[in-house]
């Protein structure tokens, strides 16, 4: 050989093992960026980043083109001028290309029928929640608590709850409804044996990202939509820390107590403190100073909201994922992912239309923290109930450390 | 249906590819508790972050991580000596 690499090589070396490597960023540095990220879209976009307003907006379009719209509500506007759905498309994008230039994006079939089934009843069981907790694990939970509104915590509650009932689910589907099929000694072996292929049959697939990016900035640089733009990058931002950093909130509640992968999901629960300390300071920052309004994205809190967490909680680990999850996963080929997306979209705007017409009383008032204790002592407030979640999840680490 | 294949003697190899968390973790642990010590099992996985869950529980548990490798675009081996 004798040829010294070029810088360009080395750089794209670097890129490869540090960025898009197969280990992935550790959770925490995932907690604090998407804290971050969330700061950013709250004073860009005026929206703390949520996911299912975007699913609104896409099932209406859906239920208008099969001449449903009256029973669901016309969609506001197209989904490129829909900040959330926007937010969503980023997602989508920046998952995915993570997933390219990770080698990690293949189309993957679920195993059996079961996970038809699953990705459709969870997605049912988070559509439903979101109705109740106003939002999902971002809007109703990680955003909410950002926002300096009660009803994240409220959520929280629900989503501890859900995850562990989401838990006995997964423990009994594994005991009962499969298990290990021994063959012995056979001579046919599958990936085993396949030598490491150097063809990327999806590398192909590299530029499309690149295409649809390209597309939608002129787009909204001939519209002059810098706001959506931005956005869109919002999301892309958000796409690619969740898929580098594996940031799964389905794994961090179900596997609290003793689940099968309860040291991740005390890491990634470590992250979300993390990420909504950062989080509330700067939305603090921003609505005190008034550089947005204080009421912003600030939605009612009551028992619905513990009830929702619960539906969204059991939902998002029988889907295998939750609203951002199932995103990404979507983004990076899993099919189960697109059903569960699919069945989000075609439920949640009939059962927001019914609960919105029947039973509205369900919701309780809005309370927005510095309003009810002043500015100072409801962040004090605030930071208390943080730590408190924080002390509990430092508790089960230390139960399950000391057996 | 997760196939659990003796390839050689002492060593197995465990496929569950198409399935997401947790279920490749469990099954790992289902498939370490038939094979005897020294043995080894090499699991397939299709999702990225059990790249990352399986050999910690394996580890966690007091098994020897031989080698992580990516045998196709989006496919690993993990490999496992259990102790």
């Amino acid at each position: 050989m004798g040829v010294k690499p070029g810088f360009t090589h080395y750089v794209r070396l670097r890129i490869r093992e540090g960025v898009f490597n197969t280990i992935g960023w550790p959770v925490w540095l995932g907690g604090i960026l998407l804290g971050v990220v969330n700061i950013l879209s709250l004073a860009w976009a005026l929206k703390p980043f949520t996911i299912f307003t975007g699913y609104l907006n896409w099932g209406q379009h859906v239920y208008k083109f099969v001449g449903l719209s009256e029973f669901v509500g016309s969609p506001k506007s197209n989904p490129l001028f829909e900040m959330t759905s926007v937010g969503d498309i980023g997602l989508l994008l920046g998952a995915f290309t993570a997933a390219i230039l990770s080698h990690e994006f293949r189309i993957r079939k679920p195993q059996s029928s079961i996970e038809h089934l699953e990705a459709v009843l969870g997605g049912i069981l988070m559509s439903l929640g979101v109705v109740l907790a106003i939002g999902c694990n971002w809007g109703g939970f990680f955003s909410a608590i950002t926002v300096l509104s009660l009803h994240g915590f409220l959520m929280l509650v629900g989503l501890i709850i859900g995850g562990w009932l989401g838990l006995l689910y997964v423990k009994w589907r594994a005991e009962r409804t499969l298990s290990l099929i021994e063959v012995t000694l056979t001579t046919t072996l599958g990936t085993s044996s396949k030598s490491r292929s150097s063809k990327n049959p999806y590398s192909a697939l590299r530029v499309a990202p690149l295409i649809v990016l390209a597309v939608l900035m002129l787009y909204y640089i001939s519209t002059g939509n810098y706001i959506y733009m931005g956005k869109l990058f919002i999301g892309i931002a958000v796409g690619v820390i969740l898929q580098r950093s594996r940031f799964c909130f389905a794994t961090a509640f179900r596997d609290l107590i003793n689940g099968p992968e309860v040291t991740r999901s005390l890491r990634l629960q470590k992250g979300i403190v993390l990420g909504l300390l950062i989080g509330v300071t700067g939305s603090f920052i921003l609505k005190y100073k008034g550089y947005i309004d204080p009421l912003l994205y600030v939605n009612p809190s009551g028992f619905s909201n513990i009830i929702g967490g619960i539906l969204f909680g059991l939902g998002m680990v029988i889907a295998g994922g939750c609203a951002s999850g199932t995103l990404w996963r979507a983004a990076e080929g899993h099919v189960k992912s697109w059903i569960a997306l699919i069945t989000m979209v075609i439920s949640y705007p009939a059962f927001s239309a019914l609960i919105k017409s029947y039973a509205s009383w369900i919701y309780g008032p809005k309370i927005f923290v510095p309003y009810v204790l002043g500015w100072g002592l409801g962040l004090v407030t605030i930071y208390a109930m943080i730590f408190a979640y924080l002390t509990f999840i430092m508790y089960l680490e230390y139960r399950f450390h000391q057996g | 249906m997760v196939k659990f294949e003796k390839i050689e003697e002492s060593r197995y190899v465990l496929d569950v590819r198409g399935y997401v968390c947790p279920y490749p973790v469990i099954y790992t642990r289902k498939a370490i508790a038939r094979l005897k010590r020294g043995e080894v099992l090499e699991v397939i996985t299709d999702n990225p972050p059990s790249c990352e869950n399986v050999p910690r529980a394996a580890s966690e548990d007091g098994h020897e991580v031989m080698s992580i490798e990516r045998v196709e675009v989006g496919v690993w081996k993990i490999v496992i000596r259990k102790r």
